[in-house]
This record gives C-alpha cells, sequence and structure tokens, in this order.
C-alpha cells in the first residue's frame, strides 16, 4: 500500500526495544537486526502503538517543533518509508 | 565423586569433571545431572538449528559432535551423553562444559559470552573476541598476578537488577607456545582435541564461587596493518549491542527457545551500564603487555 498524507500506520507488534542512553534501540528478532531512533524519531514511534493517520501525526509534531509544515511532512514520510522498508509498521488504508 | 560448582548451579556428574570447583554453597539438590547413557540421532519433534544441533518445542537441545558423541540437554537440568569410542574424556568435557553450557546458558535466559573473565577489584572484566586474538592468554597472565579467573570460554551473564557474572570454573585452553612462553609445561596437562597443540590449564587456585559485577567488557582485535594500536571506548549503542550480539554464543538459539526478550534486555542493559571497549593490538606483540593499560582503563 503506497504511503501518504491520508494513510493510517501502525507498529508492528515484533520489535523488542529498550532505551541505551539517549537511543531508543529495536531489535527485529527474527531478522537478527537493530535500530536505533533519536529522540525525535522515539517520539514518532511511540505514537505509533495506535494507529494514526500521517497528517494527524504531522499535525501533533507541528505543534510540538518550529518546522514548516511543508518540511514536518517531507521528513515523516521519508522515516515512515524507512521504517515500512524494513517491515517495522503496517500502512492501512 | 563430590558435586561440582557452575555457574551457581550444583552439577552432579557421572564423568569426573576436574575442572570445576567442589560444590560448597548449600544443601541444595542437584541442578544439573550428567549421564552416559542412550542418546537419539534425532530428536522427536525436533527443529534444525544447525547441522549439529536440533531443538524441539520444550526447549530440549540436542546435539551431535562428529567423531565425538551426542549430546542430550534437557530444560530441566539433566544432559544425557552418548560418547564415541573414539572420542577422549577432555573432548567430552570440552563440548559438556563449552557448547552445552551455552545451551544450558539460553534455556535459563542467561547471556552466554565468547569470551574469558577475570576478577578485578571486586567486579568482573571480560575479554572477548575471536578463536586466537588472546582471550586466553589475558586470563592466564592475570591469574599469575594473583587475580581470580572466572571464565575462559563462555562467559555467563545474568541481568537482572544488575549485570553479574557467574562463574564457570578456572580452566585455560592455551596453545603450547603460549604456556611454554609462561615458562610453564605441558606436562601432565591434557589435549584440547586428539592431535591439537592446545592444552587445557588449571588454575584451581584462581577459582571463585560468587557472582561479580561486571565492570568491563574488552573486545579483542588484531590491529590491521598501518592501523594503530590502543584501548577505546565505544559510544554508540547500535555498535554495542552489535559486538555484544557478535560475541554471543549461538545468538539465533535464544530465539528458537523463546528467550531473545530476555538476552535483548540484557544486552541492552550492559550497553547503558557497563563501559565496553576495544583493544586492538599488533597479533605479533605479546597480548601480556596491555595488562597495566587494562587495569588503569578499568579503574578509569
Amino acid at each position: 500500500m503506497a504511503l501518504s498524507r491520508i494513510s493510517e500506520v501502525v507498529r508492528r507488534p515484533h520489535p523488542l526495544e529498550a532505551a541505551v542512553g539517549d537511543t531508543q534501540v529495536l531489535l527485529d528478532a527474527e531478522q537478527g537486526l537493530y535500530f536505533g531512533l533519536n529522540a525525535v524519531a522515539a517520539g514518532i514511534w511511540r505514537r505509533l502503538e495506535q494507529p494514526l493517520r500521517v497528517d494527524d501525526l504531522c499535525r501533533m509534531l507541528g505543534a510540538e517543533y518550529a518546522a514548516a509544515p511543508a518540511r514536518i511532512e517531507e521528513d515523516v514520510l521519508a522515516f515512515l518509508t524507512r521504517l515500512e522498508a524494513q517491515n517495522l509498521i503496517e500502512i492501512r488504508a | 565423586m563430590a558435586d561440582g560448582y557452575l555457574c551457581g548451579w550444583r552439577i552432579r556428574s557421572a564423568i569426573p569433571l576436574p575442572e570445576l570447583m567442589p560444590w560448597t554453597v548449600d544443601e541444595r539438590p542437584a541442578d544439573l545431572t550428567v549421564e552416559i547413557g542412550e542418546v537419539p540421532e534425532r530428536l522427536p519433534g525436533g527443529r534444525e538449528a544447525s547441522s549439529f544441533l536440533q531443538v524441539d518445542d520444550d526447549g530440549a537441545c540436542l546435539l551431535g559432535v562428529p567423531e565425538v558423541g551426542r549430546f542430550l540437554v534437557r530444560p530441566s537440568g539433566a544432559i544425557t551423553i552418548r560418547p564415541l569410542p573414539e572420542a577422549s574424556p577432555a573432548e567430552i568435557r570440552l563440548f559438556l562444559l563449552g557448547s552445552v553450557l551455552g545451551f544450558i546458558c539460553h534455556q535459563h535466559g542467561l547471556l552466554p559470552l565468547h569470551g574469558s573473565c577475570v576478577e578485578m577489584d571486586g567486579g568482573a572484566v571480560a575479554f572477548c573476541g575471536h578463536s586466537g586474538v588472546g582471550k586466553s592468554t589475558l586470563a592466564l597472565n592475570f591469574a599469575r598476578r594473583g587475580r581470580r579467573v572466572l571464565s575462559d570460554d563462555v562467559c555467563v551473564i545474568e541481568s537482572v537488577d544488575q549485570v553479574l557474572v557467574r562463574p564457570s570454573f578456572p580452566r585455560l585452553k592455551l596453545w603450547r607456545d603460549t604456556i611454554e612462553d609462561a615458562a610453564l609445561s605441558t606436562e601432565g596437562l591434557e589435549r584440547n582435541r586428539r592431535g591439537q597443540e592446545k592444552y587445557h590449564y588449571l588454575v584451581h587456585e584462581a577459582g571463585f564461587r560468587e557472582p561479580l559485577p561486571l565492570r568491563a567488557i574488552f573486545l579483542l582485535r588484531a590491529a590491521g596493518p598501518g592501523e594503530s594500536t590502543g584501548i577505546e571506548r565505544l559510544s554508540d549503542a547500535l555498535d554495542i549491542l552489535t559486538a555484544l550480539t557478535a560475541q554471543t554464543f549461538r545468538p539465533r538459539l535464544s530465539q528458537l527457545l523463546g528467550k531473545a526478550a530476555q538476552l535483548f534486555q540484557a544486552r541492552a542493559r550492559i550497553a547503558s551500564s557497563v563501559p565496553v571497549f576495544t583493544l586492538a593490538r599488533r597479533p605479533d606483540s605479546p597480548p601480556e603487555l596491555w595488562l597495566n593499560d587494562i587495569e588503569a582503563t578499568v579503574r578509569g
């Protein structure tokens, strides 16, 4: 399913996670791969525990960070694309 | 035969295990038992973890080692060995106290790292790295400085409230050259494998039976040509976790035994709370040149 601003996204349940210093680390035990999330990325990851529309996510981040909405949307879509490529999230609708 | 101490477990064995310290902790029944008996070639309902290892849904492991024997390791702690006629007693013990110990760790959700480990100022310091990189030689040299030896091959780590190393036994696997360089003799020592110039060297006076907090891990490696030598602390969380996974004994086994989450949390706790260093040295320089630097690094 193609990712767009009206997509609904949610985490896949399998990754294990732990905080190590400033990094939130995910382990996909099936693939044996580690992923490190910085504070901003970890904040997005936390919100994806429940299914969320991309534009709603961008609005939340817009309230939190002083950046242009277009820039936020671009960064969020790029980040979600990477998570999806690693099979860490599911894109619905 | 007296029961032995192995990583906090009381072990009762039908074959002599001279490596182990005698059990003196308490009056509990044996946690682990070793018997000689029939072991099937296939584990009913077992899955192949490798060409030599099967695991079943109850968490039993069956290891078949060509020219040595078959080892059945039940999660209850009952171990049955079917030795092959050509196997030497030292070879049987090599796999029992190596591979089988690693399986027992995974069955219990303990982290088995490939490495030697010595006591330093009331804590444990582990040395990990590929075979031949100097792990056992460092442990030997620290033992000769009067330090306790907690493990040589499999360093067993427990992570509950803090990160602890459970001592295994004070036996070092050393090449003949290392033994002779230390002005020791291979006379009377058992060979690790038939025809191999590697020997089992027991340092019973350096044995220890108390779990100790893990103070530091050193990842040993050979410096490439033109590369500088020295000790460096790893700081990136993913670098540390990847290195710890690479040093874990059969890392995929925790997944098959349903203990992947426990081992991940143990590694994450180490990455958060225990300094991990790399030690790059020239392959032709003796590892003992680094003893003082290692001690100074641990003391910070």
